[in-house]
């Protein structure tokens, strides 16, 4: 259901560890995957949503109040394609599966921990429909435990978070340095490092 | 094609006459400060519809003036309406004033068209005089105009038309493109098509439709087909259509309309989410309420697009506004005990889409009745989607409306806002800034002095939840002095970015200060 992979155009790449690939080459259709916490974790989150929706996919995401839309929208977002259902109530399980349904893309903020039967149920509906589920926990968790208790395909760990452009009361900031490890079972050989440097003049990341 | 002709009983300017005011007084409809109906004599006093009130006294000192009231509206067009529904079961009714029926059955049933006009003339004469809310001389003439379409019989009405089957498209086309605003609800469109140098419907019907859509959206594409005298397609569904209804219990019986109206939105809510689930959205709908002695009144309501679950209980409780105060013999003798709704009439969702696309892609359709099927659920309000518009704060930034609805206000996005922080912009937006403290490395508050800078330079900050970070680099200010001419609304604000650094990892945090206080405004996350 996700447009075939393929990677973003790159303007001003500068010295990444894999200039043509980003993370969003993982998502595959029907697979699982969680952003785990760590600083830049919602970085990566928009990063992972300006990719599919600029490839014409449609993304949902459910529990995550807040999120900085003109910030994916610099990053190359169509934000048409971005539907936020911030407070989905009792009935998220529902409201997950239907849109597992008919979007590529889904993320979710499970509300406190989940059964392990309605996460499974979750993941064959992705999978059954070729739609992707992104786990999303919250930014402020420090535990590397998840609220999700079945691992999922691909995990994106962000190890790594730096900005650039700030000094002692001048200048702005300018680049975000992000290092991304991905690991999981469903990866092809060993984990991958992605690092993500947006520049706010290139537009989207290297 | 079918062979049906639509008569349209219309009483113009409706609200003057139910609030009790004849052709020849002066007298006019305020909604908030602006006239949105007047009587005929006040016009040709100068009156018009969207005056502010006080222009329109400037020009006719005399005029009385009602205010807006809807449920008014209602009661007093009801007696038509039963009136109307006892010669012919289908009418529909468009809004109070007007009301529209199948024709050709009736004219066959009563002999010929001049016949019915006649019957429903007097009909809803009689019913007006004796429901006694306007002086018997004055009881208006309901104007009727019989058309191959809704849109073309309303228009005929106001001459008392019949437009011959077959020529509705010569017949519209002398209207003024302004129809479009008053009949349909599309003054953009209006507006937009008289820039361009299109004044009448038939200007506007000769443009080829797939230009139209392309160029100017689904709804206006929809406008074309009527202007062409064509109707929307109705959906083939008869027998599916049975199932398209919900009903609910009212125990204890409901007396009055507010015990009643309290259960019709969540009522209404049943009846979308079951159409919502099924691609379908309602275009027109049945109201039905039974009381406890058996009694049954119902009226079909159209839409002007399709139905809300809010507007569907605001018609809920117009109509029930005025069977049970009705002052003759309509009124129900017992409390209701059941409503029941029908979606009666049905358009398939994707067809409806008020696209941002003139043409949608079948990963967009998908969506969209995904989204769709949410909305049912959780309401309408549930799902929003982003627009970027103009602004100096993270938080006005981007505006959030509920998916599927237009986008209305200006759209600045693109324009520059002085005292705006440049990209690339935060990652979390939070829409209730948090309160947080900024110390100096002696411990001392940081303050922002009168032309926006620091008095000391920032070292710790503390955030809500009670962490002490460090901080590591820091800029501003980036002023923002806002509504300096209105005393009230007067703010002056500087916003500042902070770095602070955890294990080697930096985040960076977008602060606003005012007056002494610091607040945290987004997160670079």
């Amino acid at each position: 259901m996700l447009a075939a992979v393929q990677s973003l155009p790159r303007p001003g790449a500068t010295g990444s560890v894999a200039p043509a690939a980003g993370p969003e080459q993982l998502l595959r259709p029907g697979s699982t995957v969680a952003i785990g916490c760590g600083p830049g974790a919602t970085s990566l989150l928009l990063t992972l949503l300006a990719a599919v929706t600029g490839d014409d996919s449609w993304a949902a995401v459910i529990g995550v109040p807040d999120l900085g839309l003109e910030a994916a929208a610099e990053l190359g977002a169509d934000l048409r394609r971005i539907a936020l259902v911030p407070d989905p109530g009792p009935s998220w399980l529902e409201v997950t599966a239907a849109l597992l349904d008919s979007l590529s893309v889904v993320v979710l903020r499970p509300p406190g921990r989940c059964r392990p039967a309605d996460t499974r149920r979750l993941a064959a509906r992705a999978r059954k429909r070729g739609s992707v589920l992104l786990i999303f926990p919250e930014t402020a968790a420090h535990s590397a435990d998840l609220s999700w208790p079945e691992s999922p395909d691909v995990l994106f760990q962000p190890v790594f978070s730096s900005w650039r452009g700030l000094g002692a009361g001048h200048g702005r900031l300018r680049e975000h340095w992000l290092k991304v490890v991905a690991s999981g079972r469903r990866l092809a050989g060993p984990s991958r490092s992605f690092r993500l440097a947006a520049h706010p003049d290139g537009g989207g990341p290297a | 094609m079918t062979d049906s002709r639509v008569l349209a009983a219309v009483y113009p300017d409706w609200p003057v006459t139910a609030a009790g005011a004849g052709p020849a007084d002066l007298a006019a409809i305020t909604t908030g400060n602006r006239i949105t109906g007047c009587t005929a004599a006040a016009r040709a006093r100068g009156v018009r519809i969207g005056q502010r009130r006080r222009q329109a006294q400037l020009c006719c000192p005399d005029l009385r003036l009602f205010p807006h009231d809807p449920r008014r509206d209602t009661s007093g067009f009801e007696p038509v309406v039963a009136a109307l529904t006892q010669l012919t079961p289908r009418v529909e009714i468009a809004q109070p004033g007007i009301c529209v029926l199948p024709a050709s059955g009736a004219i066959r049933y009563y002999g010929g068209e001049a016949r019915l006009r006649a019957l429903l003339a007097d009909a809803a004469r009689s019913a007006l005089r004796q429901a006694g809310g306007i002086p018997a001389a004055e009881v208006p003439q309901p104007a009727i105009g019989i058309a191959d379409s809704r849109f073309a019989a309303v228009l005929a009405s106001r001459r008392g038309h019949t437009v011959p089957p077959g020529q509705t498209a010569a017949f519209l086309a002398e209207f003024s493109i302004a129809e479009l605003s008053t009949q349909l609800d599309l003054p953009e469109l209006a507006t937009l098509l008289r820039r361009l140098g299109i004044r009448s419907l038939g200007e506007f019907a000769a443009l080829p439709a797939a230009a139209v859509m392309s160029r100017f959206g689904k709804a206006a594409a929809e406008a074309h087909r009527l202007a062409r005298g064509q109707q929307p397609e109705p959906l083939a569904l008869q027998g599916a259509i049975e199932q398209l209804r919900v009903a609910c219990e009212l125990d204890p019986p409901a007396e009055q309309v507010e015990m009643a109206a309290f259960a019709a939105r969540p009522l209404a809510e049943d009846l979308l989410g079951l159409l919502s689930r099924r691609g379908l959205a309602c275009t027109r709908v049945r109201i039905e309420a039974e009381t406890e002695h058996g009694e049954v009144q119902y009226r079909l309501w159209r839409a002007l697009e399709t139905f809300d679950s809010d507007t569907i209980a605001q018609r809920v409780r117009w109509q029930l506004a005025g069977w049970l105060e009705d002052s003759g013999a309509a009124r129900p003798t017992a409390g209701i005990t059941v409503l029941r709704l029908f979606a009666d009439e049905v358009a398939s969702t994707a067809d409806l889409q008020l696209g941002l696309w003139g043409q949608m892609s079948e990963t967009d359709r998908r969506a969209s009745r995904g989204l769709d099927r949410v909305r049912g659920l959780l309401g309408p309000r549930a799902i929003l989607t982003g627009l970027i518009r103009g602004g100096r704060a993270p938080a006005e930034r981007v505006q959030l409306v509920p998916w599927g609805e237009p986008a209305t206000g200006p759209d600045d996005g693109s324009q520059p806002w002085p005292g705006r922080l440049p990209a690339p912009s935060p990652a979390l937006v939070h829409s209730a800034p948090e309160r947080i403290t900024v110390v100096s490395a002696q411990g001392a508050p940081v303050a922002v002095d009168g032309r926006g800078q620091l008095t000391t330079a920032p070292a710790r900050m503390q955030l809500a939840g009670g962490r002490w970070h460090q901080i590591t680099a820091w800029a501003g200010p980036w002023l923002a002095d806002e509504r300096w001419w209105d005393p009230d609304a007067h703010r002056r604000l500087a916003r500042f970015q902070l770095l602070t650094a955890e294990c080697g990892n930096q985040t960076g945090y977008l602060c606003v200060v005012e007056g002494s206080q610091w607040f945290l405004e987004a997160t670079y996350d």
